[in-house]
């Protein structure tokens, strides 16, 4: 109920509503570091390896591929992730993405044993297609996978590529037309 | 008499204190204001264009910051270290406090609606509640004034208990979105009311130093072009200019005194940057620190009887009320795939839907008493943290359906009148202390079947709306016992020191003059008799200027 407020308050509905893997760090130990103004992606290397890195960019870029708009990875969401991590999560948050990612590996593991970030593109698109749809089923229990795509895509459409080219975005229109010729208005929302 | 400069003290700097000071120091009144929380300068910190994703935690809300990373609250929230409150068992009562200059009207929503003929006369329509010791008729001119002042889009629809504006007060309005379209067409359908919002933004430019809307920038972060109201950019900085305002922050008031005759003197309070109890005269006090903190205020004065001050009634305290407040959200096939276009607008609402069955409840079709009105919220709009968690599929289909399902969800938020109870009110805690010593508040909180039967009824008609636009509810819909918002959530508390027709059973006249206490004026929500379902803000401006007036007039006929 705070949460659908807060929404209200702000006016920025945005629907797609569901608690975010985001909004569990502050939760979790981060807001004491918030409130010190840190700005996030300031860190690195963090906590995640570079193994651990690689899995997440392999997989981000399958959620979110590059298309004529930016990938995941153009996007910079891998190091988004580190950045949260590293700086808000705390020591169980952080072991829980670890955990979780570990144990994502094997999941992702193709029937020829190859790791997930060794296939090619086409290869990982097959693996997730089956992994996501028996965990969006209900047919695999995985709530790490749930919260790492939702922090994916959070991340993505929040940078400036996921936002100004995939969504529309304009910093001031300057001013509300309220009945206009769409193809004059192409961009849909500004600070 | 004084050793002071100032002749008034005004305690908070929100609407209501803000608005008496602006009154007073144009009238020549010098007034001295204290502010519990800190000073804030909406010039040097307002982010307006900072993005999220360049925030801590990308921007999402956190204990410390409740609304999110770059909302204007810097200081206070639901939760403040070493201020607690207290809920009585089987309560609960969430308290927001803001805690900086200019207070909540740096970020609340801006709407700004006023309350009719039938808000002011409640009991006597369906013997409910209290009346207010005046009319709307009373009170109209002084809304015309306030409205132009601040600066008010809106327009006048004529409807029953939806009152119009004098001629030339309002500014005009945005035009409806496509989604508030959609809605409104909806709404005709079903025979429901939609009509522009009234919002405290203005959409002219007023020739005053403020700007008009940009059309950009999320309001609640603080409009530090003055084109969102805010005391800040207004109110503050025009009494500043007569020269005859002077503020101290981080004054933490906990008594007001009085002198020998009974009469107000001076407010003691905590200086919060050196922990010193320091005491200030005045020769009449104006009390507007929010209705719960003024009450709190009131109860550890006069200490000796802990009665309170200005208690002679005993209603300091009670009459507690909150908006009642409940939400359904909808997905809309028909606004999936739509082609885009800047939706920003003025942010927040351009439409609402005004109640619109006060012959039916008044002829008793309605098994709840009271209005709501529900407020809109659909539109493209910035993605934050929340956004497409429940995304389907991966890949381009991910991407796909991103596209297709943006600006396609829709919110329906009942704000309701509540009715006062018994069982609502404010105590001072007899046990806890917080971190200066005060006393804390114990809130007593519990809704009844009035509140309920009104939720459910705004349930039905938002789902109906919604089922009308060809949409699908995607919210949890609960019974009302849960769906309904808890006691302080919506931030529109009011009742605790409420106005009235006589000394016996109300704390003041209708200028917000205590009974007991000649010079004390209370002028904020405290005094409101009822909590009709419009939004609070603007009827705290009006009745405050109207207060601060008529100290002003009893300051010169020599009365005070």
């Amino acid at each position: 109920m705070v949460h659908d407020l807060m929404l209200q308050r702000r006016q920025v509905f945005q629907g797609l509503l569901a608690l975010s893997a985001v909004g569990g760090l502050a939760a979790c130990g981060g807001a004491d570091k918030a409130a010190s103004g840190q700005i996030a992606g300031s860190v690195a290397p963090g906590v995640f390896t570079g193994e651990e890195m690689a899995l997440i960019s392999a997989v981000a870029q399958t959620i979110i591929p590059k298309t004529e708009t930016a990938g995941a990875v153009q996007a910079g969401v891998p190091e988004t992730l580190q950045s949260l991590a590293t700086d808000w999560g705390d020591t169980d948050f952080q072991q829980y993405w670890k955990t979780g990612l570990a144990a994502l590996g094997s999941a992702l593991t193709s029937e020829t044993g190859a790791a997930f970030t060794q296939l090619s593109p086409s290869e990982r698109e097959a693996v997730l297609s089956a992994f996501d749809a028996q965990v969006f089923s209900g047919e695999v229990d995985n709530g790490f996978y749930r919260d790492f795509k939702a922090t994916v895509v959070q991340a993505y459409y929040m940078s400036e590529p996921g936002a100004t080219e995939e969504l529309a975005y304009e910093p001031v229109p300057g001013e509300w037309i309220g009945c206009v010729p769409l193809s004059d208005f192409p961009k849909t929302w500004a600070t | 008499m004084t050793d002071h400069e100032h002749d008034v003290l005004v305690i908070g700097s929100g609407a209501g204190g803000s608005m008496a000071a602006y009154v007073l120091t144009k009238a020549g009144v010098k007034v001295h204001m204290l502010e519990a929380g800190r000073n804030y300068d909406p010039a040097a910190e307002t982010p307006m264009f900072s993005e999220n994703r360049d925030a801590p935690l990308l921007g999402t809300s956190t204990p410390d910051k409740d609304f999110g990373f770059y909302n204007a609250t810097i200081d206070g929230g639901w939760d403040i270290d070493g201020e607690p409150y207290s809920a009585a068992e089987g309560s609960e009562f969430k308290w927001w406090r803001t805690r900086m200059l200019g207070g909540r009207t740096n970020h609340w929503a801006r709407n700004s609606f006023r309350m009719g003929e039938y808000d002011f006369k409640p009991k006597s329509r369906d013997g409910l509640g209290f009346d207010w010791p005046i009319s709307y008729e009373e009170l109209a001119p002084w809304y015309d004034r306030t409205e132009k002042l601040i600066g008010v889009y809106g327009v006048n629809s004529g409807l029953s208990n939806h009152p119009d504006s004098g001629a030339g007060v309002l500014q005009p309005p945005p035009k409806a979105r496509v989604p508030e379209l959609f809605a409104a067409a909806a709404a005709a359908d079903i025979g429901i009311p939609c009509v522009p919002a009234r919002r405290a933004v203005l959409t002219r430019d007023p020739g005053d130093g403020r700007s008009p809307c940009f059309w950009a920038t999320d309001c609640g972060r603080g409009c530090n072009i003055g084109a969102a109201f805010q005391t800040t950019t207004s109110l503050l900085p025009w009494a500043r200019e007569t020269g005859r305002l002077s503020i101290t922050t981080d004054a933490m008031v906990y008594e007001i005194t009085t002198g020998e005759d009974g009469h107000a003197n001076g407010a003691r309070y905590i200086d919060k940057t050196t922990g010193e109890h320091r005491f200030i005269g005045a020769r009449a006090v104006v009390l507007a620190a929010s209705a719960a903190e003024s009450a709190r205020i009131l109860l550890n004065s006069n200490a000796k009887d802990r009665g309170g001050l200005a208690n002679s009634s005993g209603q300091i305290g009670r009459n507690l009320m909150d908006t009642v407040g409940s939400g359904i959200t909808g997905q809309i096939p028909g606004l999936e795939d739509r082609p885009r276009y800047n939706e920003d607008g003025a942010m927040g609402m351009h439409v609402y839907i005004p109640f619109w069955l006060y012959e039916e409840q008044a002829a008793g079709q309605l098994d709840f008493p009271r209005g709501y009105h529900l407020e809109i919220y659909s539109q493209f709009s910035a993605p934050g943290v929340g956004w497409g968690a429940g995304l389907d599929g991966y890949g381009r289909s991910a991407l796909e359906s991103a596209r297709r399902y943006y600006g396609s969800f829709i919110h329906f938020a009942q704000r309701g009148e509540m009715i006062p109870n018994e069982n609502c009110f404010a105590e001072i805690d007899a046990e806890q202390k917080d971190k200066f010593g005060i006393p804390v508040l114990k809130f007593h909180y519990k809704h009844t079947e009035h509140e309920y039967g009104q939720v459910a009824h705004a349930q039905q008609a938002s789902i109906e709306l919604i089922e009308r636009m060809g949409g699908r509810v995607v919210s949890d819909v609960k019974a009302p016992a849960d769906a309904i918002a808890a006691g302080g959530e919506i931030i529109h508390e009011i009742g605790t020191a409420r106005m009235g027709a006589s000394a016996a059973d109300s704390v003041t006249n209708s200028y917000g003059q205590t009974w007991d206490v000649p010079n004390l004026f209370i002028l904020d929500g405290a005094i409101f008799a009822s909590k009709a379902h419009k939004n609070p803000t603007l009827s705290i401006l009006t009745l405050a200027m109207r207060g601060a007036d008529h100290l002003v007039n009893e300051m010169k006929q020599g009365t005070l």
